[in-house]
């Protein structure tokens, strides 16, 4: 099993690194280009939720993403010390089959995550939220 | 991220050079704004170096499409790169929006 970790502070700034990691991840463990975007945009996702809605105060967080894979599955834990958080018990209010006027501003990412990746999870633990998104690739 | 306005006989055609994600996506917001704000309702936005967006992208091309819909406009989308076409079907977004495979369908579409 090969590992790659990455600390970002909690600020939308901070995610240009992500996408610098996977990029040298799509080189390394030979990651296909759509595959990469899925993961980059999984991530912006988790990652700007958790700086939007997450802190709920102005100290400095740290956000830790733990990239790993076996054999063809790849997987990325995503761990913050935000208030608990459970993003799989929110209601599902993307409407992806509505029409326009019934079609709402938010509730589109966490779809996104879910429809993508093969498994998404999430765990309290030691007082932070862990959500891992698991994908073959 | 790279925005060009050009202005065409029956609309005014906006490219996208880039990714649109939350650290950008603002710039989209300010520039759809603008156009309306100027009276230009009738938006082309080709899309073919369009290589990235994110659910923050995706919500301003809603909120362009409801503001100019709003305003009696036309709001079309073309040349969508074949995983950025994945992800507008994913979100339902290939429902509510009209898009052309080029931009002379494009262009056509908003003539008559």
């Amino acid at each position: 099993m090969d590992t790659r970790e990455l600390h970002i502070a909690g600020k939308v700034s901070e995610l240009e690194k992500v996408t610098a990691a996977i990029e040298e991840l799509s080189e390394a463990w030979a990651i296909s280009p759509k595959v990469a975007m899925q993961l980059n945009l999984v991530l912006e996702e988790l990652v700007t939720n958790i700086m939007l809605h997450g802190y709920v105060d102005d100290l400095e967080h740290v956000i830790d993403i733990e990239f790993s894979r076996n054999d063809r599955v790849l997987s990325a834990v995503v761990t913050d010390d935000a208030p608990a958080f459970n993003l799989l018990e929110q209601p599902d209010d993307s409407r992806v089959d509505q029409p326009l006027e019934e079609r709402k501003i938010g509730g589109l990412g966490i779809h996104f995550v879910k429809t993508v990746m093969d498994r998404v999870e999430y765990v309290r633990r030691d007082g932070k939220n862990v959500v891992t998104v698991t994908k073959t690739y | 991220m790279e925005l060009t306005e050009q202005t065409a006989d029956s609309c005014t055609i906006l490219s996208i050079d880039g990714r649109l994600d939350t650290a950008n996506y603002g710039v989209l917001e300010a520039k759809l704004t603008d156009l309306l704000a100027r009276g230009h309702a009738r938006i082309l936005l080709d899309c073919s170096k369009l290589d990235y967006v994110s659910s923050s992208g995706l919500r301003v091309f809603l909120t362009g499409l409801k503001k100019v819909t709003a305003a009696q406009g036309k709001f079309v989308l073309c040349s969508l790169q074949e995983n950025i076409q994945e992800i507008f079907e994913i979100s339902g977004f290939s429902g509510i929006f009209e898009i052309h495979p080029g931009r002379e369908q494009a262009l056509t579409s908003f003539s008559g």
